[in-house]
């Protein structure tokens, strides 16, 4: 072997891949000039080793692992599969060349179409947190408020926009909410509630098909509550029993909004409850939604914290550990959430 | 820091047992790649949120797909061409959007590497006393060129193998040793005054 060819492996030796690695030693061994460059090589290699190395967010693990377990669950057993073609991972080179132009079209698209959707879903999320509005209470208060002295709307009245509307009309609501409750008049305020409920009445037949699962439904829960139309109001009513004990529940107690969402010091009360559990459920739906649907989600502190003790109000211990000890390294989420970690220990 | 024990499950046999059903075999291989892969993200694109971005999209679609990966190549090559391709993607979308570009390996390009990282004013001692050591290769890691910079990387943070590097690049081998070669002549020459002189017992690979 020539000093050149030992040149040529000294890198593949330093590998451990060299083809003849006991020819290139037997030339190092003999000659300076090689050493020197095995030896060059080598230490760079040691110093590059010592690349500072840093820790991904534990927020973000947190996310992660939820969402793994949520596969988990939607599937059964195994994760859903989106993909035709098995999991096929290549190049982007090829991958680009394969795509065809519609395609890539059509995702555009749909990105499109999801940032929008996901702006006001947003909003409601985070109205929520700053206020607690308990939503699915307020839903149930305005039913009854309605069937005593809301007049019917005509129908040509009726329109259709959409999710957008339900939000909006959402995310009103849980903002002005709380004070409307705080009064004990939100039934006759004319407020958001009530701008609800006359917009659930222009659509009668969303209410209806709405009424499936209202109870894990947030949406769902505002419209079939509010829901003055006949045929509507029927089938609410058979299936939002329990969403209206719900909302006495959250309405007698002191702060609603942390009985329904377990977040402040009267929640030990609440979390006990059959109805606090209801509460908590379409919480943990609506925030498991966005796990979902969201790549990018990454919850707040306070939400962090409310999400922890919602899953410990529903037993699911794991889940709520997670969520927990992620929002105990947060300063302002630090002494609660130690807390209901010593209480999750003690349970 | 990540090192993996040979008694432990494969890779492959751990996203089986998530596609199964078993939410632990999926921490424990999350386990395994979070930091390796975080640390290639952000030394990739050396930007951390950009980095913080592409890490959860990558897992995202790994959970995703998880149902679907057939074992053909390694979890380990899968991973990473999920990866490397999110960088790809993100850089064309910021490109095409007229931000500056995430790769400007050229930045300063017409400055020899040694007056662009080195510091000869300063002795290792002093460099790693101030952190500056560590500032020092961080720097020279990431002024490599991209497609040097991105095998030294797969190579020196999760140890894949050269072939597996191709793989995940979609090169062949030897071009890969080749810029792994080119990569370590440039660290080389970037932080060549920080060496400190080895004895002759150091010299055996």
């Amino acid at each position: 072997m020539s000093c050149d060819e030992c040149k040529e492996q000294v890198f593949e030796l330093i590998e451990r891949e060299a083809v003849d690695p006991e020819g290139v030693r037997a030339i190092l061994d003999e000659c300076p000039d090689c050493r020197a460059e095995f030896e060059a090589l080598k230490a760079s290699l040691a110093l590059a080793a010592q690349l500072p190395l840093e820790e991904p967010p534990a927020d973000l693990d947190a996310a992660i692992l939820s969402q793994a377990s949520l596969r988990v669950e939607a599937a059964g057993s195994a994760p859903e599969v989106r993909e035709s073609k098995a999991g096929e991972v290549v190049p982007l080179r090829k991958r680009l060349l394969q795509a065809p132009p519609w395609a890539m079209a059509a995702v555009a698209l749909l990105a499109v179409g999801v940032g929008v959707w996901a702006i006001p879903r947003e909003v409601q999320l985070e109205s929520d947190l700053e206020t607690g509005a308990p939503i699915v209470a307020e839903a149930a208060r305005v039913e009854a408020a309605e069937a005593e002295e809301v007049p019917p709307v005509p129908s040509e009245e009726a329109f259709a926009e959409g999710v957008a509307m339900r939000d909006e009309a959402a995310a009103d609501d849980g903002a002005e909410a709380p004070a409307a409750v705080a009064k004990g008049r939100a039934n006759r305020s004319g407020g958001p509630a009530r701008k609800q409920a006359a917009r659930a009445k222009k659509r009668p037949e969303a209410v209806a098909q709405r009424t499936v699962k209202p109870e894990t439904d947030r949406e769902d829960l505002a419209l079939a509550g509010a829901g003055a139309a006949p045929e509507a109001k029927s089938e609410a009513k058979e299936t939002s029993v329990a969403m209206r004990s719900a909302a006495d529940v959250a309405a007698s107690a002191p702060a609603p909004s942390e009985a329904a969402f377990g977040v402040g010091e009267g929640a030990a009360e609440a979390d006990s409850s059959a109805d606090a559990r209801l509460a908590c459920r379409a919480k943990v739906e609506a925030f498991e939604n966005r796990l979902r649907d969201e790549r990018r989600f990454r919850p707040a502190p306070e939400e962090q914290l409310a999400m922890g003790r919602c899953y410990q109000t529903l037993g699911d211990e794991k889940k709520a550990r997670i969520w927990l000890e992620r929002a105990a390294e947060y300063p302002k989420t630090k002494e609660r959430a130690t807390a209901a970690l010593r209480s999750l220990s003690a349970d | 820091m990540w090192g993996l024990c040979v008694s432990e499950p494969s890779d492959e046999a751990l996203l089986q047992a998530y596609r199964e059903g078993d939410l632990q075999a999926f921490e424990a291989l999350f386990r395994r790649y979070r930091g390796p892969l975080f640390n290639f993200l952000l030394r990739r694109v050396r930007d951390r949120g950009r980095a913080e971005e592409l890490y959860q999209d990558s897992w995202s679609k790994v959970i995703e797909r998880a149902g679907a990966f057939r074992g053909d190549s390694k979890f380990s090559t899968w991973l990473y061409t999920i990866a490397r391709n999110a960088c790809i993607d993100h850089q064309r979308k910021m490109k095409h959007r007229g931000h500056a570009s995430l790769d400007d390996a050229q930045r300063g390009a017409n400055q020899p590497m040694v007056e662009r990282i080195a510091n000869p004013g300063l002795s290792p001692d002093q460099l790693a006393a101030g952190g500056a050591l560590r500032d020092r290769i961080t720097s020279a890691v990431e002024q490599l060129p991209e497609e040097q910079r991105e095998v030294f990387l797969l190579r020196q943070l999760q140890g894949l193998g050269f072939k597996e590097i191709a793989e995940v690049v979609g090169v062949p081998v030897n071009t890969v040793k080749s810029r792994m070669r080119y990569a370590l002549e440039r660290l080389q020459a970037g932080l060549g005054d920080l060496r400190e002189p080895r004895g002759e017992g150091a010299a055996e690979a």
